[in-house]
């Protein structure tokens, strides 16, 4: 019999496949770690707006059953996991961690968890977001936000708030985001965990609450790069249900994995950041280090230039407020209490914004688009790009209405439709994560995966978890 | 490359208010004034969107039956 962690929420999605598979352990054993872990954390890091411990507990018997019957479903049989709340689940509470929604309850799945249900996948429950994917963190709504377990007064970020809790808390491996403008790459980056926004059109949005239409997508949030990996395994593929979903074939997304980045040419964009007004000294020195890693490994790492991120900037925003505001104005004309406070502010902004206005964001966005796959993603094969400029605010810096977003630049590659990969590459002097982004050509995730599996390895950031007295009590 | 705008772009609360009424959306009181900051800020980057473009610089993009032609 193989040893195992005594937390078995310390087993790698991998790691846990093959304990299962061997017998060494059952899923209701992990599971129950799970939810003895969310027990115990839940009350001070409200990462869950519905726990749901009885599907979850006949999920776990489920995938025993088929174990014990030789019924192999996939990677993710027997794994507890858990979902955004803007993920539809067939009679389960589907909120939007809104109260206009608090009481809807979907017929159907959406097609991501439908993939991960057929694949034997052991669901959790749902998890806070900031209200319909952007206001946030707000405490006017039903639930109150998640808390960063690394430091109980900081944020998350958001918009996938909830799963980046509850991954970096140890509830479980792997829990579902979206990403309009950098709703997984944020919350990542200052819970530390890795984050996945996958090609525009690689994983279907079907059932998920839109944002902003043609910018959304839906990816994992994790604790490591193979945990990722095997999540998309299960959960990418064209669906014919999502006008966007792109017809191409999916890869292997491990075989490659540890292959090494020997000779891959590496385009770090510290031009397009430098002079940013948010930057701080340790995020810089955490991205050069980056860079240094990288070359060590095997790289070609040299500098390369974007355009200035405040169109990227621009050119998101007014899309993603237009769309939005397309999908709310009904609502948000006749009942815009509603709405939370931030939620509402951040919403209403597009009732400003001109037919003139969204097509000249529609241009930019096809010139910029045009400018990074022809300039640094023609001359190399990633990129090594900032995520947040800085380490995650307090909730009492908060102020009362909607701020403006600012230091984390992940936007450019909602813009561009890009796999980018939110990567823990070290911590602030408040002990808070830092984070930067490995991003790749259209479809490419198969090799951003594997430069951001060989820069974990080496970097052993992943190592490091919350040591809160709290999460050390649930061990 | 042009000149960055100021963080904060001091706005005219009655003009955006004005603009809001014209597309018949009156924010609450108790959240009016965050409401006209923050489409404030949003108007204060649109600038950026506009870049020249000489005219046949670019393709017809917004419309396409590729997907029903193949």
């Amino acid at each position: 019999m193989s040893a195992h962690p005594a937390d078995l929420t310390d087993l790698s999605i991998a790691e846990a496949g093959a304990a299962l598979r061997s017998g060494t352990i059952t899923s209701r054993t992990l599971t129950e770690a799970s939810l003895k872990k969310i027990a115990a954390l839940e009350p001070v890091v409200n990462a869950f707006v519905l726990p749901t411990i009885e599907r979850a507990l006949h999920d776990a018997e489920q995938a025993d059953a088929d174990f014990a019957n030789g019924v192999d479903k996939g990677p993710m049989q027997g794994i507890p996991y858990a979902l955004k709340d803007i993920f539809s689940t067939a009679g389960i509470r589907t909120t939007c961690h809104s109260n206009l929604l608090r009481d809807n309850i979907p017929a159907a799945d959406c097609v991501v968890e439908a993939k991960l249900r057929a694949g034997g996948g052991v669901m959790l429950g749902k998890l806070g977001t900031f209200e319909f994917a952007i206001g946030g963190p707000s405490f006017d709504l039903f639930s109150p936000p998640a808390r960063n377990p690394w430091n109980l007064e900081h944020t998350t970020s958001g918009s996938s708030s909830g799963s980046a809790a509850a991954v970096a808390a140890g509830m479980m491996r792997m829990a579902m985001g979206s990403d309009t403008g950098g709703s997984i790459r944020g919350p990542a980056a200052f819970c530390g965990t890795v984050g996945l926004k996958p090609t525009y059109g690689r994983v279907s949005r079907h059932g998920v609450y839109p944002l902003a239409f043609s910018l959304d997508h839906a990816g994992p949030l994790s604790r490591t790069v193979e945990d990722t990996a095997i999540t998309m395994q299960v959960i990418s593929g064209y669906d014919p249900l999502d006008p966007a979903s792109a017809d191409v074939p999916v890869p292997d997304f491990l075989s490659g994995l540890n292959a090494g980045i020997s000779g891959i040419r590496v385009g770090y964009t510290r031009k397009f950041f430098i002079d940013n007004p948010s930057l701080t000294n340790e995020a810089l020195t955490g991205l050069d280090g980056a860079a240094e890693l990288l070359a060590k490994l095997g790289a070609t790492v040299d500098e390369v230039d974007m355009p200035p991120f405040e169109l990227f900037d621009a050119c998101n925003r007014a899309i993603l407020f237009a769309e939005a505001y397309a999908i709310h104005e009904e609502t948000l004309k006749t009942r815009p209490h509603a709405y939370g406070r931030y939620a509402y502010q951040h919403l209403v902004s597009g009732a400003l914004l001109s037919g003139a206005d969204v097509v000249q964001a529609q241009r930019l966005r096809r010139e910029l688009t045009a400018a990074v796959y022809n300039g640094p993603l023609a001359s190399h094969d990633v990129l090594l790009a900032p995520n947040a400029l800085m380490t995650a605010g307090r909730f009492d810096e908060m102020g009362p209405d909607a701020g403006k977003w600012s230091g984390i630049l992940t936007g450019p590659f909602n813009v561009t439709g890009s796999p980018a990969l939110a990567l823990p590459i070290g911590f602030g002097a408040n002990g808070l994560p830092l984070s930067a982004q490995i991003v790749g050509r259209p479809f490419a995730e198969a090799l951003v995966l594997r430069v951001g599996a060989a820069f974990e390895a080496a970097a052993g950031v992943v190592a490091h978890r919350p040591t809160l007295p709290v999460l050390s009590k649930a061990a | 490359m042009p000149p960055k705008p100021p963080q904060d772009p001091p706005f005219d609360l009655d003009a955006i208010a004005a603009r809001f009424r014209a597309q018949g959306i009156v924010p609450p009181d108790d959240r009016a004034h965050g409401t006209y900051a923050n489409a404030a800020r949003m108007l204060g980057n649109l600038h950026w969107l506009r870049r020249p473009r000489p005219l046949g610089a670019e393709p017809a993009h917004m419309m396409s039956l590729k997907e029903w032609t193949e």
